[in-house]
């Protein structure tokens, strides 16, 4: 043979492939109608199943055909014998692997391999882990998979120890692995439940993974998935629900309930209240009027309070899922405007929780091999964050840590310049924190002036004050404020506010000083029209400028006293 | 065959080893005819990977005088002779260290047909014969016993350590010893010994360690029985993960041709023991033998020698210190200093600054390519490696002959070459000549670069250090405390890597020496002991009694490269294999010689896809494409077939090879011709790329995009 070497070119390798792509369209587009035809028909034949196969096992992300197919299967099983459709799944679920391979990440595929394990009348549970293993051999991030393996775990009867080993082993081969570290967390607490906390895990456990973590950090300090572990480590205790705090006023027929946890009313929970030991109806809201997820609770007792009489008031929690019940109750006796029970605190203890899971001695020594890390590692901002968060869970009042806080939240701002604001924010919570742990619980008059605060956080803690100064400060909005029902005068002189969005709901505010901030407009304050605002200072705003911008404000604000 | 040889050539090259057979390929690639012969029946030369039972040939052969040639034919010019032999290698010691137990009645009929195969062998020498050229020839064991070097045995018997070495190693061995031979307490006659499939309890009384249930038991009958599956380097090579080599047979195409599995640990001596050596992230982190802060400092330092080079101001003050120096500066921790001076850059204390760093920074743009360490092995030994290229060359017409000995090149009066004599008295004229050291005559070598390498291959049965599984490839490098400039480097190859039968273990051990008073046991001695005769050596083995079951040494004398000035001026002389344990440098020399020798040429370009050729009928002029594209993939399959035999391609002669400018004038559409567009380049070294993957780590899934 005499055949001589030529090279095609690029030309020509074009126009194959533009005509073999056209050719490829052409099939695609006629199977396409071909199959959303006999949907409509309600065809669900096996037919069905050849035409969106052939589909699908190009293009595995076509939801509308998994559907199809899903419907196709749910006629079968209601309509042909058991063994059939034995036999139909398990081809299935061979189909399906084909279909991984295209794309180990479709969403599509994955679900429909856990629609068919459901409603298949044999499932082979141990053969979908080993199918597990293998997508994770060769992608061990692949979380849709990982997803998918819970789901294995959760419905078969699989050893979870194993399943930890497991992801252990994952971990060894490469540590930058979310959802293995994500699956751990998931494991332990149920493996090594701590018999002293529904949440917690082992003390024994939590040390190993101490180690394992820290391990982790040392050796790439830069990747996040670890830290992010370290983070649920440290700071996985939870609060208990309880009732911290009941508020009842006659002057504005409202009961006001403040949790320990966000939740939503009817939604899991039920609030319920008796007055004289007779039930009070009436719907709860939270403090914007809603029905949403909240920590503040109020009920408006349609009637109002019984006159003339001393009224006990009791508030009952229940927990649906678990039956818990707690009660708090109070007396409002029959001269007093308001009464209030607050549960109270050791100083200290009130934020700690949020880090404070583990043991004080494994803080400490946690602390310890943070130090030394940082020292090697003065640039890293996962270092000093989590330095920060240590200190502030070991000293929650800032006394032996204050200088280091300082520091390590300044160098974060340098070293981490485009997060710059959430260190700021992190900052004024910590100061918060401070001030509040400290603070009385009875308070009704606060000042928190001066103290660089950029956002104002825990302000469910200021819910019985009345009386609140937050001049000379960063702050740029007041809606964290909406969770201060008794607020009645408010001085926020000397920041950067541009909205009194959130003040709204402070139902009796009467005084709102607003002087040199960053107000624009007079129609700011047209949510405020409803409020008894007596006196409202906003000179050295922006507003200002505007003509006649006095005569605008009162007709929005009519209670406005005559200047 | 050797007479159908067309006369002439554009190249011949002599020697199939690396660097020979790389430039073979890329003389063939841009078109030169090119001839590739070899003196030796099998291909790689001193890179060849052997049988059990070639290697015991090749001991033998080596041995042999060598023979004169008297050429007889006339020439145009002056005549130089070349070496028939390679008179390389010296010393060596052969040995079996397990012996057959006494052939008992039941066996006697085994034992008759074991002759019988042994005499009916040829059957089995086609399956493997260009391996294994020399098996049709019966094997005499007293002759593979030879011992060459019996004064050097005696010393060694003689000297203290060795004694107290006897004295450690069971009764078998200790035979053995004092023997010379393999035979065991009964003294047997030197004779093939009938096979024992499973003798447990036979050998109970000779091998008092065996009889442990675990341990499979080895007899030197069922070893020679199983010697097709074994394949013993002469010079075992491994490739850097993102070395030159590697570079080299992605850019070339040559990658498909090989298959590779990945070291997959190294190991180091530390306090006596035996430890693995976190290179990688993963190994770092999940080391139990760095402590927190001490993995820290071991990554910090890593990752500032990724790019060092970026950083000159940390280092400038060390430029000429030694590199063991900048890492204590560098506060690392002594074991971390051992770790990454013995193990991840393989330096000595005496190696400056610069130099280490380049060599760290080459092993860690290696790691985490195909594994998790920097090291490829190629499967099947690394006498693979020159015959993938020797396939490249011919497939674009080199034309191959082995056992075909050159005897002398014709140089005329202006000391050029223009061409060779074969010892068949046929002469091929060539403008060039590439042409390994060994065969050179000695006036055009340069003596002064010659150095020794001393060689150990042991086969064991068992693992230097047990791990959960088998199939750990470790590399370790063992500083020699009497020689620092010398450490041995140690390879464990597992049956996996296709080195041998299942169960057993390729040890390779390397050291250069400094000169020739050491036989080469003698100088590996004391790491065999330490290694195979300790056995507290490897924490992690309940059983430290491991056995060497084979053994051979031997040294080896290389040339550098140094090439005399009275050598002609279009012969290019090229070295053997060093004592290093990458195949980097034999990349490096080949680029190097072809760069001056073909300036402006490429090297080894990516050849074109077979699916973008298309031939054309010459008589008809008419553009087809021809859907047999298997000739073009498969010319120079069975080359080994008749060791003699030439390979020519049929359907790519000489004329064609040059066949990107043919493309040009026909198509008339410029410079398009060859898919060269980067994106075409960049599928193709994906492709290889996986495909060299999926031979190290099965099939690897594409990562997926979303």
């Amino acid at each position: 043979m005499h055949g001589r070497l030529k090279v095609k070119t690029t030309a020509q390798q074009e126009e194959a492939k533009r005509k073999e792509r056209e050719q490829k369209l052409k099939l695609y587009t006629a199977a396409t109608s071909g199959a959303f035809k006999k949907r409509l028909n309600g065809e669900f034949d096996e037919e069905g199943l050849k035409l969106t196969g052939e589909i699908l096992s190009v293009n595995p992300d076509f939801y509308s055909l998994w559907n199809y197919r899903k419907e196709i299967f749910l006629f079968m099983k209601d309509n042909k014998e058991t063994e059939f459709v034995q036999k139909l799944m398990q081809d299935e679920l061979g189909f399906l692997e084909s279909c991984l391979k295209v794309n180990p990440k479709s969403y599509g595929a994955w679900h429909h391999r856990s629609f068919i394990l459901e409603n298949m009348p044999h499932p082979d549970w141990e053969r979908e882990l080993q199918l597990c293993n293998t997508f994770l051999e060769y992608d061990e991030r692949n979380f849709h998979c990982w997803d998918y393996r819970r789901f294995v775990v959760l419905t078969s009867d699989v050893d979870l120890e194993q399943e930890l080993a497991y992801t252990t082993e994952k971990i060894q081969t490469n540590f930058s692995n979310y959802s293995s570290w994500h699956y751990r967390s998931k494991l332990l607490p149920v493996i090594f439940p701590d018999p002293t906390h529904p949440v917690r895990v082992q003390e024994d456990i939590l040390l190993q993974e101490h180690e394992t973590v820290q391990n982790a950090i040392f050796t790439d300090p830069d990747d996040q998935s670890a830290w992010f572990y370290h983070r649920w480590l440290l700071g996985r205790g939870r609060k208990k629900l309880q009732i911290s705090c009941v508020h009842a006023s006659r002057k504005t027929n409202q009961i006001l309930v403040l949790l320990t946890n966000y939740i939503q009313v009817n939604h899991g929970h039920q609030l319920s209240v008796n007055i004289n030991s007779s039930p009070v109806t009436g719907e709860w809201r939270n403090v914007t009027g809603t029905n949403s997820y909240s920590i503040i609770w109020i009920l408006t007792v349609k009637d109002g309070f019984p006159g003339g009489e001393d009224l006990s008031i009791g508030v009952t929690l229940l927990t649906e899922s678990d039956c818990t019940q707690f009660s708090q109750g109070l007396q409002l006796t029959q001269g007093q405007d308001e009464a209030w029970t607050m549960a109270s605190y050791k100083a200290g203890t009130r934020f700690s929780i949020e880090l404070s899971a583990a043991a004080s001695s494994t803080m400490e020594k946690e602390l310890e091999a943070i130090q030394e890390l940082h020292s090697v590692e003065p640039e890293n901002k996962w270092v000093l964050l989590t330095l920060l968060y240590l200190m502030k869970a070991i000293d929650p009042v800032h006394e032996k840590h204050q200088d280091d806080i300082t520091e390590a939240i300044e160098k974060l701002t340098a070293v981490d310049s485009k997060r710059k604001a959430f260190y700021l924010d992190l900052k004024s919570k910590f100061m918060m924190e401070k001030i509040l742990d400290v603070q009385d619980v009875n308070t009704r008059d606060m000042t928190l002036s001066g103290l660089d605060l950029t956002s104002l956080c825990h302000t469910e803690w200021m819910v019985l004050v009345q009386e609140l100064d937050v001049s000379q400060n960063h702050l740029t909005s007041l809606k964290p404020l909406g969770n201060l029902p008794c607020l009645v005068v408010l001085i926020a002189n000397n920041n950067d506010i541009d909205s009194v969005e959130g003040l709204q709901h402070c139902k009796q505010l009467k005084k709102l000083h607003l002087q040199k901030n960053a107000l624009r407009t007079v129609q700011a304050f047209s949510t405020l029209s409803s409020l008894p605002l007596e006196d409202v200072n906003v000179s050295g705003n922006p507003l200002c400028n505007i003509e006649n911008y006095t005569e605008a404000l009162k007709a929005i604000l009519p209670a406005l006293a005559p200047s | 065959m050797a007479e159908d040889l067309p006369d002439e050539f554009d190249v011949v090259v002599i020697g199939t080893g690396m660097p020979e057979s790389i430039l073979a390929a890329a003389f063939a690639r841009i078109g030169q005819s090119v001839l590739h012969i070899d003196r030796n029946g099998y291909y790689s030369g001193q890179w060849a990977s052997f049988s059990l039972k070639a290697i015991e040939e090749w001991v033998k052969e080596s041995q042999a005088p060598e023979e004169v040639y008297i050429s007889e034919v006339k020439t145009d010019g002056e005549q130089v002779m070349l070496h028939l032999k390679d008179n390389s290698y010296h010393k060596y010691k052969l040995q079996f260290h397990i012996s057959d137990p006494e052939p008992e009645l039941e066996e006697k009929k085994e034992g008759v047909k074991n002759i019988a195969d042994g005499s009916q062998e040829k059957d089995s020498n086609k399956i493997d014969l260009d391996q294994d050229p020399g098996d049709n020839v019966e094997k005499e064991k007293e002759k593979l016993e030879l011992e060459p070097e019996s004064t050097d045995f005696n010393q060694a018997q003689t000297s203290p350590e060795n004694l107290k070495d006897v004295d450690e190693t069971n009764e078998s061995n200790e035979n053995n010893v004092e023997s010379g031979t393999q035979n065991s307490l009964e003294d047997k006659p030197p004779e093939p010994t009938p096979n024992v499939d499973n003798a447990a309890s036979d050998v109970k009384d000779t091998k008092p360690t065996t009889d442990k249930p675990s341990s499979p038991l080895w007899t030197e009958s069922k070893l020679r029985k199983e010697w097709r599956k074994f394949n013993l380097d002469l010079s075992p090579k491994l490739l850097y993960c993102g070395g030159s080599m590697v570079e080299l047979l992605i850019t070339s195409d040559i990658a498909k041709y090989c298959e590779f599995k990945t070291v997959s640990r190294m190991l180091t001596l530390m306090d006596g023991k035996l430890k693995k050596v976190p290179c990688s992230r993963a190994d770092v982190f999940s080391s139990k033998d760095v402590s927190m802060i001490e993995k820290r400092m071991m990554m910090k330092f890593l990752t500032f020698c990724v790019d060092f080079e970026k950083h000159e101001e940390d280092y400038k003050e060390f430029m000429e210190k030694p590199y063991k120096e900048y890492l204590e500066h560098q506060k690392l921790s002594k074991n971390v200093i051992h770790f990454i001076q013995h193990a991840i850059s393989m330096t000595s204390d005496s190696t400056p600054t610069p130099e280490g760093l380049k060599k760290t920074q080459k092993f860690l743009h290696s790691l985490g390519r195909y594994g998790n360490t920097a090291f490829l092995w190629p499967l099947y030994g690394s006498g693979e490696m020159p015959q993938s290229f020797c396939r490249m060359c011919a497939v674009f017409g080199g034309v191959y002959c082995l056992r075909t000995p050159a005897a002398s090149l014709v140089v005329n009066s202006d000391n050029v070459c223009t061409g060779v004599v074969m010892t068949t008295g046929k002469q091929i004229k060539c403008k060039r000549l590439v042409m390994e050291n060994s065969y050179a005559p000695d006036s055009y070598i340069d003596s002064v670069s010659n150095r020794l390498v001393n060689r150990g291959i042991l086969v064991t049965d068992r693992s230097i250090m047990a791990a959960d599984d088998p199939h750990q490839l470790s590399l370790l490098r063992i500083p020699d405390s009497s020689d620092e400039e010398h450490p041995t480097t140690l390879l464990e190859l597992p049956a996996a890597s296709m080195m041998c039968p299942t169960g057993l273990y390729v040890v390779h051990l390397t050291k250069e020496a400094n000169n020739e008073s050491q036989s080469p046991e003698e100088s590996l001695q004391s790491v065999v002991t330490k290694l195979f005769k300790d056995s507290d050596i490897d924490s992690t083995s309940e059983d430290g009694s491991r056995q060497i079951v084979w053994s051979l040494y031997f040294q080896q004398k290389i040339n550098v490269g140094g090439q005399s000035s009275s050598a002609p001026s279009n012969v290019i002389l090229v070295p053997g294999p060093g004592p290093e344990i990458d195949i980097d440098h034999a990349v490096t020399i080949a680029r190097k010689i072809f760069e001056e020798v073909m300036p402006g040429e490429d090297f080894l370009p990516r050849p074109p896809n077979p699916e973008d050729i298309i031939y054309v009928d010459e008589e008809e002029t008419q553009v087809t494409q021809d859907s047999e594209k298997t000739e073009f993939s498969e010319t120079f399959q069975g080359s080994g077939d008749d060791s003699s035999q030439t390979t020519q391609p049929d359907s790519i002669d000489n004329d064609h090879a040059d066949q990107s400018s043919e493309t040009k004038a026909t198509n008339g559409s410029g410079k398009s011709d060859v898919p060269s567009n980067s994106s075409d380049i960049q599928n193709s070294a994906e492709e290889i790329s996986e495909s060299i993957e999926k031979c190290v780590i099965e099939e690897k899934m594409e990562p997926a995009t979303s």
